[in-house]
């Protein structure tokens, strides 16, 4: 297996130490600091860690004393999560999350996947859960690994309202929750508008229609609070403001408190009765998606109708097809110039589909089809 | 930072060794603040639970306290609590406090209960020192050991902060008190009893040395600092707080003072803490105590029985963080304190190290996770105080406590 293991890890950009390092936190978690570096002298013990972390194959937390503890993510779910990213970032495709397209990506995922499932034989699971009721988050990354690993221990319900930023790898994430809803667990989100074509239409038929997923809209102005509540029992609260005032840094934090889930699931459930189906809305973006693509027709050519489709379908996750600088530039100036997308900054291409609706039209779209019906 | 002259270190550092042992000794393991009212006939520019004075508009005391029934039942659980935990024994205080608790008619049968229930060495309440009855003092002198009453500055200051508006019904605030002070004292059994208490802020630091001269003449033989809680009135009172150098100058200038006072002296337990780490390299943080991790749990009760896990959070917007109500059919001390999964568990967690005040790697007991939380919400314009949730109170808890000296490293 060690040499299934080096052969991965060399694919990813990991060292031999590094790997051993992974190894060593992987059968021991949780390993304090003091303890990995008595174990492993290497003047580039901290350039491995953060390797480690940003992948992310560990996290890190303090112990009740204030000492740092790392501890390796469940190895499956990390590797996974990683071939699903490659995948992703390199495919030209317009369908780029469903499957491998050559040779190299296939025996990638395959790789993952077989040495994900033999590292869990090794896999000690002992997360800072147990350790501590509160944890604190210091970034994003660090957040989305402590939400992915508290997604783990669902065994009945989970509970989510979100808005914009969203999490950095998202991979991680959804694949825990997949897992979770695919044994059965109930998964309940409540999101603004602006995550459904973040994500792209294809994405959001495909979690709501094939996932399973409960998706409810809600108007972004009634959001209070960005949390997930796993089990009724674990709350996940995301740093309330952005702004970061004097004094405060934390990203988010984890808490294990019954009465305190409590108060944000009567939130939930709140916001919930409020909320509008993502059904309903999935239908009125297919009914633009159209209209968008039929504009797009008389404007574009086929290089720039397929892009713009695949801009619709996968949101922020489309990458282009292999084409010139120049011939992007072209496409996205006919496409800004008829109102087909518009300028947005939290696209890493610079455009979104041009979606000016709010949830009241969608409310009229539905009203109209039921009467039409 | 501010640079402490090495006579000035040594002044704070011998001041923090002595308070630690005395601490060891003296500290109670668990201490309530027990509001008995929120009605007063003052106005404190800064009080932090919004205390009501009404002459034009009088509101109906119900509003204000509960009966003496009910404060007797709520005494009653608590001892029941402590009956349950014989740890306690001797090692618990209550402190009634308000609003004014004198102005209370029932006030001394509420003491004479208390220290029938708990023992006079464990009563003690707070005034402002405006209400003064020599025979009611004397008879509640053998049932208290601790009678605090808040000086906040000399005349002119200290008036403004009592009635900043001039609509109270005592004049000449800081001269009634310090008359009812000497006649307390001249009592005769009273001295060991009572402490004066100031709030240090920025518009009275320069002036404390001189108040504790004062009260020291007038022969008051305990005198402590408390600090200003962003709480209640004082939510939006960001001048008024001291910044860390405020702070720390304010404590030195005091020590320095009372070298030849030598008054029964003490600054906040959440300033020691954060000194101790800094200036003795001590960590005084205790594992397993409620909210405060600095050697003991205290907990605040409000006059309808509503348990709070600090007595600083009775009122909006932190009152939507209370764990229960002693007066609900069903309900007592044990399972408001120790039900799991509740709102206590969670604040026993809150001062923890590993919990805030990231990245700062000092062992410290830390300070006092309020002020660092409600100084969170009052500095962040982003939040309306009304529209403050359970959110931002918990977010704010593990934020970095505004009077530490290292604040402004990290922020």
């Amino acid at each position: 297996m060690q040499k299934a293991v080096s052969r991965l890890f060399s694919q990813i950009d990991l060292t031999q130490k590094a790997a051993k390092l992974y190894l060593y936190i992987l059968s021991n978690s949780p390993v304090s600091e003091t303890q990995l570096r008595n174990h492993f002298h290497d003047t580039k013990f901290n350039l491995y860690i953060q390797q480690l972390i940003s992948i992310p194959l560990i996290t890190f937390d303090l112990d009740k004393n204030r000492n740092t503890i790392y501890y390796a993510l469940k190895p499956d779910t990390a590797l996974k999560a990683i071939s699903d990213q490659r995948l992703w970032s390199r495919s030209t495709s317009t369908d780029p999350p469903k499957t491998p397209r050559n040779k190299d990506s296939e025996q990638f995922v395959a790789m993952c996947d077989e040495v994900g499932h033999k590292l869990l034989a090794q896999y000690k699971r002992r997360s800072a859960i147990g350790i501590n009721s509160i944890r604190i988050a210091r970034n994003s990354s660090q957040l989305a690994t402590f939400l992915c690993e508290t997604i783990s221990i669902a065994t009945s319900e989970i509970f989510a309202v979100s808005y914009p930023p969203l999490l950095p790898k998202i991979a991680l994430i959804w694949n825990e929750l997949q897992m979770k809803i695919q044994a059965g667990i109930r998964y309940k989100r409540i999101v603004d508008l602006w995550e459904m074509y973040y994500h792209g239409y294809e994405i959001k038929r495909r979690d709501v229609m094939e996932a399973g997923v409960e998706l409810c809209i809600i108007e972004r102005e009634k959001i209070n609070s960005k949390f997930y509540i796993i089990d009724d029992n674990h709350l996940i609260l995301f740093n309330p403001d952005m702004s970061r005032p004097r004094g405060f840094i934390l990203e988010g934090q984890v808490i294990k408190n019954k009465a305190l889930s409590k108060k944000f699931r009567e939130d939930f459930n709140e916001l919930f009765l409020d909320s509008f189906p993502a059904t309903i809305v999935l239908d009125y973006m297919a009914f633009i998606r159209d209209d968008l693509l039929k504009r797009a027709m008389k404007v574009l050519d086929d290089t720039g109708v397929t892009w713009l489709k695949t801009l619709i379908d996968y949101g922020n996750f489309a990458e282009w097809p292999e084409l010139p600088q120049t011939k992007k530039d072209i496409i996205v100036e006919i496409a800004l110039k008829n109102n087909l997308v518009r300028e947005d900054p939290d696209f890493k291409m610079g455009v979104s589909p041009n979606y000016s609706w709010v949830l009241d039209d969608i409310k009229e779209y539905q009203k109209a089809t039921q009467m039409s019906n | 930072m501010y640079n402490l002259s090495e006579n000035e270190n040594n002044l704070l550092k011998k001041y923090l060794k002595e308070r630690k042992e005395k601490k060891l000794i003296k500290q109670a393991d668990l201490s309530i603040v027990f509001d008995l009212t929120y009605y007063c006939n003052l106005q404190c520019y800064g009080c932090a639970v919004n205390a009501r004075y009404s002459t034009n508009n009088p509101i109906p005391r119900n509003l204000l306290e509960s009966s003496t029934g009910k404060i007797f039942l709520i005494l009653e659980k608590i001892k029941k609590y402590l009956d349950n935990h014989p740890e306690y024994k001797d090692n618990f205080f209550i402190n009634f406090g308000g609003g004014e608790p004198l102005l209370r008619e029932d006030f001394f049968e509420i003491i004479k209960k208390a220290s029938g229930l708990f023992g006079s060495e464990c009563v003690g309440f707070d005034t402002n020192g405006t209400i003064m009855n020599s025979k009611l003092f004397k008879r509640i002198a053998s049932l208290v050991s601790y009678i605090g009453i808040s000086i906040d500055g000399l005349n002119d200051y200290h008036n403004w902060w009592r009635d900043p508006h001039n609509t109270c019904l005592v004049d000449g605030c800081f001269d009634t008190t310090i008359s009812n002070l000497k006649r307390m004292l001249g009592l005769g059994n009273l001295d060991e009893k009572v402490e004066v208490t100031s709030v240090v802020t920025t518009k009275n630091a320069e002036q404390l040395p001189k108040l504790m001269r004062l009260i020291s003449s007038l022969g008051v033989k305990k005198y402590s600092i408390h600090r200003p809680m962003q709480v209640g009135r004082m939510a939006d009172k960001t001048e008024l707080i001291p910044n860390p150098d405020g702070f720390l100058k304010s404590t030195v200038r005091l020590l320095e003072t009372n070298q030849d006072l030598k008054l029964d002296f003490h600054i906040h337990h959440s300033l020691e803490a954060i000194y101790s780490s800094l200036f003795l390299g001590e960590d005084t943080h205790v594992a397993g105590k409620i909210w405060c991790k600095i050697g003991r749990s205290s907990i605040g009760i409000d006059p309808w029985g509503t348990v709070y896990f600090c007595p600083w959070c009775i009122v909006e917007p932190w009152t939507k963080l209370s764990p229960g109500n002693l007066l609900q059919n069903g309900t007592d001390l044990e399972s408001i304190l120790h039900s799991e999964g509740g709102i206590m568990d969670l604040a026993k967690e809150f001062g923890s190290p590993h919990v805030r005040c990231y990245p700062c790697q000092e062992k410290c007991g830390r300070g006092c996770p309020l002020a660092s939380a409600a100084a969170y919400i009052s500095n962040n314009k982003a939040i309306k105080m009304t529209e403050v949730n359970e959110h931002h109170l918990i977010t704010g808890i593990s934020a970095i406590d505004p009077a530490c000296p290292k604040y402004n490293q990290y922020t």
